[in-house]
C-alpha cells in the first residue's frame, strides 16, 4: 500500500464514481449539472395528441368540403358528413383540452384575453370561432335534415343561416386550428420542436389534410355514401397530400437535424417510423397506386389515419425527451439557432 | 475554554464577530464557520471583500474552505504540531511583536529551577506515575510557590467549559523574578523557544500531513498580517475542543496571538465560536455542576470551604480581579436568599448549602446511571441518546432509571430510549414523563450568544396546547416545593425555605416575568431595590444583592439593555448600543493592549482605546477594559492589593500579574505548555514523543466502553464527525422539519475516491463503519474534498460522518456517536469527538 | 421602478438560507427525502414547489484556482513532486455554490405563452403568476427557457418565484435576499444592480479572476433574444455547468414566422386539392 503511485491510483480512482460534478468526474454517466433537465417538459397527457389529431381531420374536412362545394361538385353526402363531422371535432376538442387543464372549472380563462403572441391563446379563439360558425352550419344541416322537429326555428334556420358563405369564412380558420397545432409545439423552448418552427405547422397541417381525406373516404364507404367522383377525387388529393406530407416530414428532419434524435429512440421509433413513415405513408402510397376496391380503400384510410395519429403522439413524446436531454437544449441554445447578442427580436 | 482562560484571565471569546470585518486576515482553524456559523460567516466574508486574506485548516475541504484565499489540509488531532510549528515559525524568524511580547506578556519572567524541558518522553517535570497526574510544583514562576487552591478561585473551574479568571496570592510587581532581555534560560522566552524547537515544518509535514508548502505560506501570510499595523483573528469552536488534548490546542492558538501581538486590538483576538443558541449563557449562569453564576466556585468538600468565613478567604486572591471575589459571592447569597442570609452570619445558610462530593460531570453521571446509583433525572432540552458520545452506552443508562422527565418540543429519542435499540420496553422499568416545551418564539428571554453579547427576545406566539416555558415548569416546580416544605422543622430544610422565589407571574398560564429574573441576575442594592450600575456597585457588606456579578449591569438604570436593538447603520462598528455583552458591554476584551505602554495606540489603524492625558483617563471606541483612570505609568506600591496591585501597563487584569501567560505557572493538569500527543485512538504512532496520548486523559475502563488500541490494524481509519448546515446537532430539531429534511435526507459518510476504489465502493452506495463499541450503516459520498494523508510514505485514510441522524423523525439514520468512546480531556471533561478510529466495509454487514 | 435580483455566486456560501427561507415564507411543501449522491444537493432544480434552488458544483482538480487570491492549487501542482511518499494535495480545489431562482426576463416567454393572461408584468416590473387566474394548461411551461415555471401535479396550476410580491408590497425585500447571511443575493432596483454587478465584475477582474462574468445582460452572453433578466447572477464557469443556457432565446419570436410558412402550406395543400376536383 505504501508505495502506490499517482498513476495506479489515478486508474483506481478512474473506476470509482464521486459526488463530483460530472464535468470533472468522468465516470459519471449523467452530463452538465448531474444530468438534470434544464428545461422542463410539458406535462401534456392523451388528449393532447389526440386533439391535435381530431383538430387537423377537422381542418381537412374543412378544405375538402368546402372547396367541393365552391368548386360546383355538388354531393350531399359529403356536405352533411362534412358538417356534422366539424361540428362534433369542434365539440371534442374542447372536451379534451379542458380535460387537460390543471384547473379545468377555469377554462373559460382563456376567453380573458387575446393574445396574438401566444398560440395557445390564438388557438382557443380560433376554436371558438370556428366551433361557433361550425355549430351554426352543422344547425342549419340539422334543420334541413329535418332533425330539429318542424317548428318555427328550424324552419328558419333552415332559410336563414348562409351555411355556404360561412363555410368560406370558417375555412381560414378551420385551416389555422389545424396549422396551429403545430406552431404552437414550435413555438416553446424544446429544441426538437423549435428548431422546426418553419415547417411544424406546415407539417401538422399536411398530416391533418391527408388524414381528413381519409377520414372522408373511410366514412362515405362505410355507409355506402357518395359519389363516384367524390372517391375518385378523395383519391388522387390523398395521394398528393401524403406526398406533400412525406415531403414536409423529410424536410422537418433535415431541419431538425441532431435534434431530430428522439423520433429515432426505441420508445419512439416504433410509432414514428413504423407508424407514421411506413404505415401511415409508404404503405398508402404504396396502396393507393394499385386497383381500388372499397375493401383496399378502406384499409388505406384506416392506415392513414392511424399514421398521423402515431405522428401527434409521436411529436408530443419527442418534445418531452428532446426537453428532458440537457445536451439537446445546451447544443441547440449555443447553436446558431441562438440569438446573438446584437439580435433585435 | 481554560485554554483562553489560563492565557489571558477570561474563558469567552475576546473579540465579536463584527471586528472581524476588521481583521487584516483570519485564520480559521477548527471550525467550518460557514457551515456551522453561517450568519457569523457573514463577517469574515465582508473582511475579504475589503482585502484581508482568510484561510481555512481543516481535514476536510468544506463550504468554509471553498470560501477562503488558502486551504491547508490537516490530519485530525494534529494542530498543536501545526499551531507549534507557527510559534517555532514566528520564534525562529523573529516575527513577534516584540514591543507587545515584552510588556504584555510574561515571557521575560523566570521560572523555577525544578523546571526541566520535555525530553523525548514528552512529560513534564512533575509527573507522577502512581497518581498519574502532574504535581505543578516545578511549573511556578520563580520565587512564588504556587498556591493551587486559591487560583482562580479554585481547582473546580477548571472543570467548567469557560474557565474564569485566576489569580494567585503574593504576586507583587517587582518581587518577578524577570529579565527584560529576554535572554536568561528560564526565561519564559527561552523556556518557549527551546519546548516548540522541535516543531519544524517537517515535522509539520510528517505529522499533519499538511504539504510544507502550503504550511509555510500559512504563517507567512499571519506574520505579514501582524503587528503595529495590521491583525490576524483566529477563529476556532469544535473541531479543536472535542479532542482528549482540546485545552492545549487552544492555548497554542492563544500563545501564537500573544507571539504576534494580536490580542485586545481590533481585527485581533480567538474568535471562540460558541455552540447552541446561549451555551455560553449556560455556563456563564452556571449549569455546570461545579461552578455557580459567574465562573465563582462551588464548594468542595476537600477544600476549605467548611465556613462561609474560610470559604470566602480562601477563594480570595490577594492582586488582580478575584481580589473582588466576596462582593461577587456575597451579593449572589443575598440574591439567592434574601434577608435569610447575612454575611456577618454567613453559616446559617452557607452550612446547608451544597458541597461538591466528587466529579458530577456529565460523562460520570450517566455511568453512574447506567450502573444503578442515579435514580432518577430531568432532561431539559437535550438529546444525548443521539448527540451523546457512545449514545449507546447512555441508551442503556437511560433505560436504568426509575424515573425520567424529558422536557422537549420533539419526541427525542431520549424521551423514546425505552423502546429503542429492539428492547422489550416491559423489561425496563424506567418511568418516563414526557413534557411538551416552548421553543423560543413561544417565550421572552436571553441568549448569551457567541461573543458574550445578550440578546433579548420577546414572545411572538403561545405555546400550543400544554407546552409551557421552561421558567415556567423550574417556577411552579419550585413554588410548589416551597409550598410542601413551608412548614417543615428538619434543618436540612432550611435551603428551601430560604431562597427567594417570587417572581411575579403574568397571563392566564401564570408565565413567571423573565424580566424580573434578569433584573436579579444583573443586582440591585437591597434596601431600595434599585439596580445597581455594574459589579463595581457590589459590596460584600449584604447591601447589594447579584445573581450573576459578570452580567452585572445589564439591568442598569432600570432598563433591559440586552433589549437594545440599535441598527449598525446608526452606531460605529462597535455597536455598542445593540445588545450588551459582559463584561460591563466591553466587546474586546483586554482592549488596553490596543494601545502601546505608554498609551497611545500602537497605530492610527488599529486604534481602539487610549489614555487622554487631558481628560487623566481612559477613552476609545470601546469601553476600556482597564481601570477607567488608572494611567499607564502607575506602578503599584509594595502593599497594593486587587486590582491595584497590577501596573498601568498590564492589560490582563484578571490575571495575577496582568500579564499575558505564554507559559502557565499553573491551572492546567496537563502541562505548562501544548504538547503533541496523537489521539487517544490512533492508526499511527507519536512521531515526536514516546507518549502516545495526553497522559492526563481521563478514561473509562469498562466493558460497555471498550477502546480502539492505538495502531490497530482492524481500525484502520481516522472518523472525524461534523454538522451539517442543513441539520442542528442530534437532529432534534431539524429531523422533524421538511424543509430542513429534504436538504440532507440521510446519513452519509464522505470518503475519498482512493479509499472508496480500495473497498469498491460506489458514490451513494451502502456502507459499514465499524469501532469496538458499535457500528452503523450509512451511504457513502465519495469526493476529493477528504484528502488521503500520506504518513510516513503510508496512506492514511480520514472519513468524515456528520452526526445528526437517529431513529425519530422525518428523516432517519443510524446514531453515528453509537461509534464513539467515553474518554475525557483532562481540564474540561471534553469527549474526542474529532479524531478516533474505525473499519469501513463495503454493503450492509 | 423595475425591481430584481443579483446573485453573486462569488460570495455564496451555499448555506441554502434563501431556500429555506422561500419555502417558509411561501409555505411551499417539501419535495421528498432522497440522498442524491449529487454533491451537497439533494433537491435537484427549481420546480413548482422551488423557487429558490442552490446548485453545488464540486469541482475538485479541473479550476486549479481557489476563489481567492493565492494560486494556492498551481502552488499545490509542484508540491505533488516534493511531498514525501507522493503524497497528494486531493480535496484542493472550487465548490461552487450557485442559488438559481426565476429569471424575471424583460422579455418573459413564460408570460407571452400564457392564454389566460394570468402571468403579468406587476407594478415592480417582475414576473408574476396570479394565482386566481392561472388554469393550469401549462404552456407556459415548456415555453420558459430557463426550466423555472413548473406545474404542481397535485395542484393543476404553475408556481414560480412571485418576487416576493407580497412582502415588496409592504416595502420588505424578499425573503430570500432578506435570509442570505453573505448577501449572495442582492435585491433592488434592476439599474443599480446592473452597476454593482458591473462593479463587482470589474474587482473581480483584477482580482485575476479573468472568468468573471454578468449572466443575464444582453451585452453579454446572448441574452439578446430575452433582452436579458431581471435576476442577473455573477459566474465564473460556463454557464451550462450551473444548468443555464448559453444562449436563452425566446421562443415566440419565430410564432410569425410559423404562421406565415402554416399560411402558405394552406394555400398549397388548398389548390393542390382543388386540382384533384379537376377531371
Ligand atoms: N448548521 C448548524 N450549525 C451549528 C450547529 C449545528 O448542529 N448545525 N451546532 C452548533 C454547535 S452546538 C456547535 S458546538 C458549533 C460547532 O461548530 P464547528 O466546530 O465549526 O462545527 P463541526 O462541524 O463540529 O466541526 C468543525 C470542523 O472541524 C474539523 N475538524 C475535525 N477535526 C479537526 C482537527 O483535528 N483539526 C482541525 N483543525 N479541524 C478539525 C471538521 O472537519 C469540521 O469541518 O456549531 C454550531 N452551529
Ligand atoms: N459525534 C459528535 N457528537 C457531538 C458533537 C460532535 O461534534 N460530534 N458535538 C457535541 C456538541 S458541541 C453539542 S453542543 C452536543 C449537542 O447535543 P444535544 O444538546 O444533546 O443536542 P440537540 O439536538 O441540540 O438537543 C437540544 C434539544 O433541545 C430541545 N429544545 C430546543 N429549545 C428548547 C427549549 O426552549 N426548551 C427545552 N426544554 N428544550 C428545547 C430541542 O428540541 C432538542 O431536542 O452534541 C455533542 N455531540
Ligand atoms: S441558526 Fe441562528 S445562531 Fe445559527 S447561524 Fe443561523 S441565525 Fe445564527
Ligand atoms: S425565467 Fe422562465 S418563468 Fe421566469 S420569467 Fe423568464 S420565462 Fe418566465
Ligand atoms: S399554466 Fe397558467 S400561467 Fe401557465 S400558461 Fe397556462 S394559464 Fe398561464
Ligand atoms: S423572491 Fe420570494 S418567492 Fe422568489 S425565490 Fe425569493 S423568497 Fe422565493
Ligand atoms: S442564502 Fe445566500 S449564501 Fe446561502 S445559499 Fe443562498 S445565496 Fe448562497
Ligand atoms: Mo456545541
Amino acid at each position: 500500500m505504501a508505495d502506490v503511485t499517482q498513476e495506479t491510483r489515478q486508474q483506481q480512482n478512474g473506476k470509482i464514481e464521486t459526488s463530483h460534478h460530472p464535468e470533472t468526474d468522468s465516470q459519471r454517466k449523467d452530463k452538465y449539472y448531474y444530468g438534470i433537465p434544464p428545461i422542463k417538459r410539458a406535462h401534456w397527457t392523451w388528449q393532447i395528441p389526440i386533439y391535435f389529431w381530431i383538430g387537423g381531420i377537422s381542418a381537412g374536412v374543412q378544405l375538402f368540403t368546402t372547396l367541393a362545394n365552391v368548386l360546383g361538385h355538388k354531393d350531399e353526402a359529403l356536405t352533411r358528413i362534412g358538417r356534422y363531422t366539424a361540428l362534433v371535432t369542434m365539440i371534442l376538442s374542447p372536451i379534451l383540452l379542458i380535460w387537460d387543464l390543471g384547473r379545468p372549472e377555469r377554462f373559460y380563462n382563456m376567453m380573458r384575453i387575446w393574445k396574438l403572441r401566444s398560440p395557445m391563446s390564438n388557438q382557443s379563439w380560433a376554436l371558438v370561432v370556428y366551433g361557433n360558425l361550425a355549430g351554426l352550419i352543422a344547425a342549419r344541416q340539422a334543420a334541413e335534415d329535418g332533425l330539429l322537429g318542424r317548428g318555427l326555428l328550424p324552419r328558419l334556420v333552415a332559410r336563414l343561416v348562409p351555411a355556404r358563405f360561412l363555410s368560406v369564412l370558417a375555412l381560414p380558420v378551420a385551416l389555422f386550428v389545424g396549422s396551429n397545432t403545430g406552431t404552437l409545439l414550435s413555438a416553446t423552448s424544446v429544441p426538437i420542436w423549435a428548431r422546426n418552427w418553419m415547417l411544424m405547422g406546415p407539417t401538422f397541417l399536411a398530416s391533418g389534410v391527408s388524414t381528413a381525406l381519409s377520414y372522408l373516404s373511410l366514412v362515405l364507404h362505410l355507409g355506402h355514401w357518395g359519389e363516384k367522383k367524390t372517391h375518385h377525387v378523395l383519391r388522387r388529393a390523398e395521394r398528393a397530400t401524403l406526398l406533400i406530407e412525406a415531403g414536409l416530414i423529410a424536410a422537418s428532419l433535415v431541419r431538425m437535424s441532431r435534434w431530430s434524435k428522439p423520433l429515432f429512440s426505441r420508445e419512439i421509433a416504433p410509432l414514428f417510423v413504423g407508424g407514421t413513415l411506413l404505415g401511415g405513408i409508404a404503405a398508402p402510397l404504396a396502396l393507393l397506386s394499385g386497383k381500388e376496391t372499397r375493401g383496399k380503400s378502406m384499409f388505406t384510410s384506416t392506415l392513414v389515419l392511424l399514421g398521423g395519429l402515431a405522428l401527434r403522439f409521436a411529436m408530443v413524446q419527442a418534445g418531452r425527451k428532446s426537453a428532458d436531454d440537457p445536451e439537446a437544449y445546451f447544443t441547440f441554445a449555443r447553436g446558431e439557432n441562438a440569438p446573438q447578442p446584437e439580435d433585435k427580436i | 475554554m481554560p485554554g483562553l482562560g489560563i492565557t489571558y484571565g477570561r474563558g469567552g471569546a475576546t473579540t465579536s464577530l463584527m471586528d472581524l470585518q476588521n481583521a487584516d486576515c483570519i485564520l480559521i482553524e477548527g471550525s467550518n464557520m460557514a457551515e456551522a456559523h453561517p450568519v457569523g460567516f457573514r463577517h469574515p466574508m465582508i473582511a475579504k471583500e475589503k482585502g484581508a486574506t482568510l484561510i481555512h485548516v481543516d481535514p476536510r475541504f468544506t463550504r468554509t474552505s471553498a470560501m477562503c484565499d488558502i486551504y491547508a489540509p490537516i490530519r485530525p488531532g494534529t494542530d498543536i504540531v501545526f499551531l507549534g510549528g507557527m510559534i517555532n515559525y514566528v520564534l525562529e524568524n523573529e516575527k513577534y511583536f516584540e514591543e507587545y511580547v515584552k510588556s504584555y506578556t510574561n515571557a521575560a519572567t523566570l521560572i523555577t529551577e525544578e523546571y526541566e524541558d520535555v525530553d523525548t518522553t514528552g512529560l513534564f517535570s512533575g509527573w507522577d506515575d502512581e497518581k498519574q497526574a502532574y504535581d505543578m510544583e516545578s511549573w511556578a514562576y520563580e520565587g512564588m510557590p504556587i498556591d493551587y487552591a486559591s487560583v482562580g478561585g479554585s481547582q473546580g473551574r477548571m472543570f467548567g467549559d469557560s474557565g474564569g479568571g485566576q489569580g494567585q496570592r503574593g504576586v507583587h510587581e517587582g518581587e518577578r523574578p524577570s529579565d527584560e532581555t529576554l535572554q536568561h534560560p528560564r526565561t519564559v522566552f527561552q523556556i518557549l523557544k527551546r519546548h516548540f524547537a522541535r516543531y519544524t515544518p517537517e515535522m509539520v509535514e510528517r505529522i499533519c500531513g499538511t504539504p510544507r508548502e502550503a504550511f509555510l505560506k500559512v504563517a507567512e501570510t499571519i506574520c505579514e498580517n501582524s503587528g503595529r499595523d495590521k491583525t490576524t483573528a483566529f477563529c476556532y469552536a469544535v473541531g479543536w475542543t472535542q479532542h482528549s488534548k482540546g485545552v492545549q490546542i487552544i492555548r497554542s492558538a492563544a500563545i501564537l496571538q500573544l507571539l504576534l501581538g494580536n490580542m485586545g486590538r481590533p481585527g485581533g483576538g480567538i474568535m471562540a465560536l460558541r455552540g447552541h443558541a446561549t451555551i455560553q449563557g449556560s455556563t456563564d449562569i452556571a449549569t455546570l455542576y461545579n461552578i455557580l453564576p459567574g465562573y465563582l466556585p462551588m464548594p468542595d468538600v476537600i477544600k476549605d470551604h467548611d465556613t462561609w468565613q474560610s470559604y470566602v478567604e480562601s477563594e480570595t486572591a490577594d492582586t488582580g480581579w478575584w481580589n473582588n471575589f466576596p462582593k461577587y459571592i456575597t451579593s449572589l447569597f443575598k440574591a439567592w436568599y434574601g434577608d435569610d442570609f447575612d454575611p456577618e452570619n454567613g453559616d446559617e445558610i452557607f452550612d446547608h448549602f451544597p458541597r461538591l462530593s466528587g466529579d458530577h460531570s456529565y460523562y460520570p453521571t450517566i455511568m453512574e446511571m447506567k450502573d444503578g446509583g442515579v435514580k432518577g433525572c430531568f432532561v431539559f432540552g437535550q438529546n444525548f441518546a443521539v448527540g451523546g458520545p457512545h449514545a449507546r452506552l447512555a441508551r442503556d443508562a437511560l433505560r436504568n432509571l426509575d424515573w425520567l422527565v424529558v422536557l422537549d418540543a420533539f419526541e427525542v429519542e431520549t424521551a423514546t430510549a425505552w423502546k429503542l435499540d429492539g428492547v422489550d420496553p416491559k423489561e425496563n422499568g424506567s418511568e418516563v414523563f414526557y413534557i411538551p416545551m416552548a421553543l423560543i418564539a413561544e417565550k421572552e428571554g436571553s441568549f448569551t450568544q457567541t461573543q458574550r453579547m445578550l440578546q433579548w427576545h420577546d414572545k411572538a406566539v403561545e405555546p400550543p396546547d400544554d407546552a409551557r416555558s421552561d421558567a415556567w415548569f423550574v417556577f411552579h416546580l419550585g413554588r410548589r416545593l416551597k409550598e410542601l416544605y413551608k412548614d417543615s422543622e428538619e434543618p436540612r430544610d432550611a435551603l428551601i425555605k430560604a431562597v427567594t422565589w417570587d417572581y411575579p407571574v403574568e397571563g392566564e398560564r401564570n408565565e413567571p416575568d423573565i424580566e424580573s429574573v434578569i433584573k436579579e441576575v444583573s443586582g440591585y442594592t437591597v434596601a431600595d431595590r434599585k439596580p445597581v450600575g455594574g459589579f463595581a456597585d457590589l459590596k460584600d457588606d449584604g447591601s447589594t444583592a447579584c445573581g450573576g456579578w459578570i452580567y452585572s449591569g445589564v439591568y442598569a438604570d432600570g432598563v433591559n439593555q440586552s433589549r437594545r436593538r440599535k441598527p449598525h447603520r446608526e452606531q460605529d462598528n462597535v455597536a455598542a448600543e445593540w445588545g450588551w455583552a459582559w463584561p460591563a458591554n466591553r466587546r474586546i476584551l483586554y482592549n488596553r493592549a490596543s494601545a502601546d505602554p505608554d498609551g497611545k495606540p500602537w497605530s492610527e489603524r488599529k486604534k481602539l482605546v487610549w489614555w487622554d492625558e487631558e481628560q487623566e483617563k481612559w477613552v476609545g471606541h470601546d469601553i476600556p477594559d482597564f481601570q477607567a483612570t488608572k494611567p499607564p505609568s502607575y506602578r503599584p506600591g509594595e502593599n497594593a492589593s486587587g486590582v491595584d496591585a497590577l501596573p498601568g501597563d498590564g492589560p490582563f487584569i484578571l490575571q495575577a500579574d496582568g500579564k499575558g501567560w505564554l507559559f502557565a505557572p499553573v491551572g492546567l493538569k496537563d502541562g505548562p505548555l501544548p504538547i503533541h500527543y496523537e489521539a487517544l485512538e490512533s492508526p499511527v504512532p507519536n512521531l515526536m514523543y514516546s507518549q502516545q496520548y495526553d497522559p492526563a486523559v481521563r478514561t473509562f475502563d469498562r466493558p460497555d466502553n471498550p477502546y480502539n488500541r492505538p495502531m490497530d490494524p482492524k481500525y484502520p481509519y481516522v472518523v472525524t464527525t461534523y454538522r451539517l448546515t442543513e441539520h442542528h446537532t442530534s437532529g432534534a430539531m431539524s429531523r422533524w422539519i421538511p424543509w430542513l429534511s429534504e436538504l440532507q435526507p440521510e446519513l452519509f459518510v464522505e470518503i475519498s475516491p482512493d479509499l472508496a476504489a480500495e473497498k469498491g465502493v460506489n458514490n451513494a452506495g451502502w456502507v459499514t463503519v465499524e469501532t469496538s463499541r458499535g457500528k452503523i450503516h450509512c451511504k457513502a459520498l465519495v469526493t476529493d474534498r477528504i484528502p488521503v494523508y500520506d504518513f510516513e510514505g503510508k496512506k492514511l485514510h480520514t472519513i468524515g460522518i456528520p452526526y445528526h441522524f437517529g431513529p425519530n423523525g422525518l428523516v432517519k439514520g443510524d446514531i453515528v456517536n453509537d461509534l464513539m468512546p467515553v474518554s475525557l480531556e483532562a481540564n474540561v471533561a471534553m469527549h474526542e469527538a474529532k479524531a478516533f478510529t474505525a473499519n469501513l466495509e463495503k454493503g450492509r454487514v | 421602478m423595475a425591481t430584481g435580483f443579483l446573485t453573486d455566486t462569488t460570495v455564496c456560501i451555499g448555506c441554502k438560507a434563501c431556500e429555506v427561507a422561500c419555502k417558509q415564507w411561501n409555505q411551499i411543501p417539501a419535495d421528498g427525502y432522497e440522498l442524491t449522491g449529487d454533491s451537497y444537493d439533494n433537491t435537484k432544480q427549481l420546480s413548482g414547489t422551488t423557487w429558490r434552488h442552490v446548485a453545488f458544483i464540486e469541482n475538485p482538480k479541473k479550476q486549479r484556482k481557489l476563489t481567492g487570491d493565492v494560486d494556492l492549487l498551481a502552488l499545490a501542482e509542484d508540491v505533488h513532486q516534493t511531498l514525501p511518499g507522493g503524497a497528494e494535495l486531493d480535496g484542493l480545489g472550487r465548490w461552487t455554490f450557485m442559488s438559481d431562482v426565476c429569471k424575471h426576463c424583460v422579455e418573459a416567454a413564460c408570460q407571452q405563452a400564457c392564454p389566460t393572461g394570468a402571468i403579468i408584468r406587476n407594478e415592480f416590473d417582475n414576473v408574476y403568476i396570479q394565482p386566481d387566474v392561472c388554469n393550469g394548461c401549462g404552456y407556459c411551461v415548456p415555453a420558459c427557457p430557463y426550466g423555472v415555471i413548473t406545474q404542481v401535479p397535485e395542484d393543476g396550476r404553475v408556481f414560480k418565484c412571485t418576487l416576493c410580491y407580497d412582502r415588496q408590497r409592504d416595502g420588505l425585500e424578499p425573503a430570500c435576499a432578506k435570509a442570505c447571511p453573505t448577501n449572495s443575493i442582492m435585491f433592488g432596483d434592476v439599474e443599480e444592480l446592473k452597476q454593482v454587478a458591473a462593479e463587482r465584475v470589474a474587482t473581480l477582474h483584477a482580482k485575476g479572476y479573468e472568468n468573471a462574468y454578468i449572466y443575464g445582460t444582453p451585452e453579454i452572453g446572448g441574452t439578446g433574444g430575452i433582452n436579458g433578466d431581471h435576476s442577473k447572477f455573477i459566474l465564473m464557469d460556463e454557464p451550462e455547468t450551473y444548468n443555464l443556457p448559453a444562449h436563452p432565446f425566446l421562443p415566440q419570436a419565430k410564432v410569425k414566422g410559423g404562421f406565415v410558412a402554416s399560411a402558405v402550406a394552406a394555400t398549397v395543400l388548398g389548390a393542390v386539392v382543388a386540382l384533384a376536383f379537376r377531371d
